[in-house]
């Protein structure tokens, strides 16, 4: 099981707060782990694929399909990207 | 713009008319070509070229297809460019009244040119854009439509699946930029082509000639040109781009 630093962690989570509300129209710091599509109005499929290019690009790695299909609330995409900056 | 050197490209219905021609022009490009076809005269003559993959494939059936594009990625690594060529002439009015009396359009014909022109191009796309999302590769879709798709009389089928594919243009230049990859159509009109003078009646051709501006019919090679042009250009997508001497105004 990888650590991952508080620092990293909180800094992930800045700049996903970033993408959810560029992406998602989620006003920053009122997004939270439970978020789900249908939580949010605007988090449609096609939104969907925007934003996982959004977090690939950002962070600088490469999504596997497996992977974007446990993507499915704001907590599994956090938990996802701070495992995937860690390694 | 991009460099068709060592790019994958995959035409389907390659191995004849414009398909081939289009084929010609991107080995010109020093481009990787790539044909889907089925069994025919120009599938076997085009067997034993050294510098090209034909893939026997009927682009109709979907499960072929996957397949098909399976074996391309797993034999080239990637596809750069698809260019969704196949398509079928039919004319038929919807209704009309011969020798045996009434006769209406036939349903089965009507399945048939809706599946190898708009249904084919669907299954095409959809794995071909699963294999360059999965490689990430900032692709090329390009649709072969035709001035018909505006709504030739006589043609209910074949206007219908063009201006279908004109419709999946469009969509496709709205979803899949996210990705890198680009959608464009090229629209012919009348080509001097085989199946130009198979389909179309001989008095009906040279009146249509008569109706053309430039008083001729298209060459596959400027037809080709265009879309060789369109696919190495980087601003374009979601336009038809229409290529007919002047035929439709
Ligand atoms: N020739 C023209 O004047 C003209 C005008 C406007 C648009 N177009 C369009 O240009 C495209 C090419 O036309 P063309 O005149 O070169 O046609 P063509 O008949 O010469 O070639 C079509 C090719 O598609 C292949 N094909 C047919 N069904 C297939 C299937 N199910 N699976 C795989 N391959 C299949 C054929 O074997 C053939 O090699 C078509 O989409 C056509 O509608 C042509």
């Amino acid at each position: 099981m990888q650590t991952v630093s508080n620092s990293s962690t909180s800094k992930n989570s800045e700049a996903l707060d970033e993408i959810f509300q560029e992406f998602l129209r989620i006003p920053k710091g009122t997004a939270t782990d439970a978020m789900t599509m249908e939580d949010v109005e605007s988090w449609d499929s096609l939104k969907h694929m925007e934003l996982i290019v959004a977090i690939e690009e950002r962070f600088g790695f490469q999504l596997t399909f497996d992977e974007i299909g446990t993507m499915q609330s704001l907590g599994a995409i956090r938990d996802l990207v701070n495992t995937k900056s860690a390694a | 713009m991009l460099a068709l050197k060592g790019k994958v490209c995959l035409v389907t219905g390659g191995a004849s008319g414009l398909g081939l021609e289009i084929i010609e022009q991107l080995l010109r490009e020093e481009a990787v070509s790539v044909i889907f076809d089925i069994e025919s005269e120009g599938f076997r003559a085009l067997q034993n070229r050294p510098d090209l993959a034909v893939f026997k494939c009927d682009v109709t059936d979907e499960e072929q297809v996957a397949n098909s594009i399976k074996a391309v990625t797993e034999q080239f690594g990637q596809i750069d460019v698809l260019v969704n060529n196949v398509g079928i002439l039919y004319s038929a009015p919807l209704i009309s009244f011969g020798g045996g009396g009434l006769k209406l359009h036939d349903s089965s014909e009507w399945q048939r040119v809706i599946s190898t022109n708009l249904s084919s191009a669907f299954y095409m796309t959809k794995h071909a854009v699963q294999a360059m999302l999965t490689r990430r590769t900032k692709g090329v879709i390009v649709n072969i439509t035709s001035i018909s798709a505006r709504g030739n009389a006589g043609q209910s089928a074949y206007s219908a699946a063009k201006a279908g594919l004109e419709a999946l243009t469009k969509v496709w230049a709205k979803e899949l930029p996210v990705f890198g990859i680009r959608c464009f159509a090229v629209a012919p009109g009348f080509c001097d082509t085989e199946s130009t003078h198979v389909a179309v009646n001989e008095t009906i051709l040279q009146d249509t000639i008569k109706r053309v501006p430039l008083k001729r019919l298209g060459k596959t090679a400027e037809i080709a040109a265009f879309v060789v042009a369109g696919i190495k250009n980087d601003y374009l997508n979601g336009k038809v781009l229409e290529i007919d001497g002047g035929l439709v105004i």
